[in-house]
Order: C-alpha cells, then sequence, then structure tokens
C-alpha cells in the first residue's frame, strides 16, 4: 500500500514537471507547477514528513503561483515612454 | 524501493535543467529553476525516510515502541527534514528575486525572449 501511493505520487510528479515545461500556454504551465506542488505535499505527507508537507502547501500551492501570475500581469503591462522605468537610459 | 524516488527526483532535475537550457522564454527558464528546486526537495524527504518509519514527533514514542527504538530509527530523519524546510523558504525567496529580475529585463528590452537581451554579450 505505501509503495503503491509513492509510486503514483512520483509518476504524477514527473508528468506534471513535463507538463511546466512542454505546455505553451503560460498560466496553463504556472498551474501545472501549482498542481505538482499539491502532488508533491502528498508525496511527503507518505514519506513521514508532516512538517515539511505543511510548509510545501503553502509555499507551492499558493505563494508561488501568485508570485508567477503577478510577474505576468506585469508583463504584459504597456510601457508608452521609457521615462516611466525611471532609469537613466532607454535601451 | 526508495531508490524510485531518487530516480524521480533525477528525472525531474533534468527536466528542469532542458527548461533551462533549451527554452528562450525567460518565465520558462524561471520554471526550470523551480522544477530544479521541487527536485531537490524530494530527493532531501527521501533520504530522510526508513523503512517503516513514522513521522519524527518526539514527544512520546508511538504506540509500541520504546524511547531507544526511536532513537535507533523508528522515525524518519529529522535533520534532513530540517534541511529541505530551509531549502523550501530560500527556494521561494530565489524565484521572487529572479521574477523581479525577468519583470525588470522585460520592461526594459520590451522582450521576455532571452535572445533579445544582448547588452552583456561577448
Amino acid at each position: 500500500m505505501f509503495w503503491a501511493l509513492d509510486y503514483l505520487c512520483l509518476l504524477a510528479i514527473v508528468v506534471t514537471a513535463a507538463l511546466t515545461v512542454l505546455l505553451r500556454n503560460l498560466a496553463a504551465s504556472v498551474l501545472a507547477l501549482s498542481t505538482m506542488g499539491v502532488v508533491l505535499t502528498a508525496s511527503f505527507v507518505v514519506l513521514a514528513a508532516p512538517d515539511v508537507a505543511l510548509a510545501e502547501i503553502v509555499v507551492g500551492t499558493v505563494a508561488m503561483p501568485v508570485l508567477y501570475f503577478v510577474a505576468l500581469g506585469k508583463l504584459r503591462t504597456v510601457i508608452r515612454e521609457n521615462a516611466d522605468l525611471g532609469e537613466e537610459r532607454g535601451p | 524501493m526508495i531508490v524510485a524516488n531518487y530516480v524521480a527526483a533525477g528525472c525531474v532535475f533534468c527536466i528542469g535543467l532542458f527548461a533551462v537550457v533549451a527554452r528562450r522564454d525567460l518565465i520558462k527558464i524561471v520554471m526550470g529553476l523551480s522544477l530544479m528546486e521541487a527536485s531537490t526537495y524530494l530527493l532531501l524527504v527521501s533520504m530522510a525516510y526508513r523503512r517503516g518509519a513514522t513521522a519524527p514527533l518526539l514527544s512520546n514514542p508511538p504506540s509500541g515502541e520504546s524511547q531507544q527504538d526511536v532513537v535507533h530509527g523508528t522515525v524518519s530523519d529529522p535533520v534532513l527534514q530540517n534541511f529541505c524546510l530551509t531549502a523550501i523558504v530560500i527556494g521561494i525567496a530565489v524565484t521572487a528575486v529572479f521574477l523581479t529580475l525577468v519583470v525588470r529585463v522585460a520592461q526594459h528590452y520590451r522582450s521576455v525572449d532571452a535572445a533579445d537581451a544582448t547588452a552583456l554579450r561577448g
């Protein structure tokens, strides 16, 4: 039973990691990364590490996708003038 | 076999390395670094696991076991698990710093393609 759960988690981890790299859509890729965090948490519970699982579910499932989505939103912001960036010289 | 966990961690590390080396989108490169960090977590927790072990909560021994059994390895290794906890916290901070850099580069060069960031090209 233990090894069945362990192998199931490992398979899901590898599949979601491959999806993270292969998906074209960046938002879908971020969600695949978040899913890998969830499966990694389940794997930590199976491997008798509940404290690490708690940290991982907060960081990998909530904080990491929020960071990525904020970054994606910033990338799609239109910048008209280089002076808006607050840099000394433009590119 | 716990070796399967090591192999899976190696596979995830290689997938992340492929993303860092072969992709040109800067966000994908940061995702590859996150994957490599995640493989490290899996490897550390798998190395901490012992056969038939319980979680390292040492306030009282598990039922049917004495304190000596606990000391001699019926719990998983708490030292490696604490390494993993530290790695998780450092990993999210490193990801935040990299994403900030990517946003600044994208605003400066008007592109998220790594080939367009040419200021330091030799």
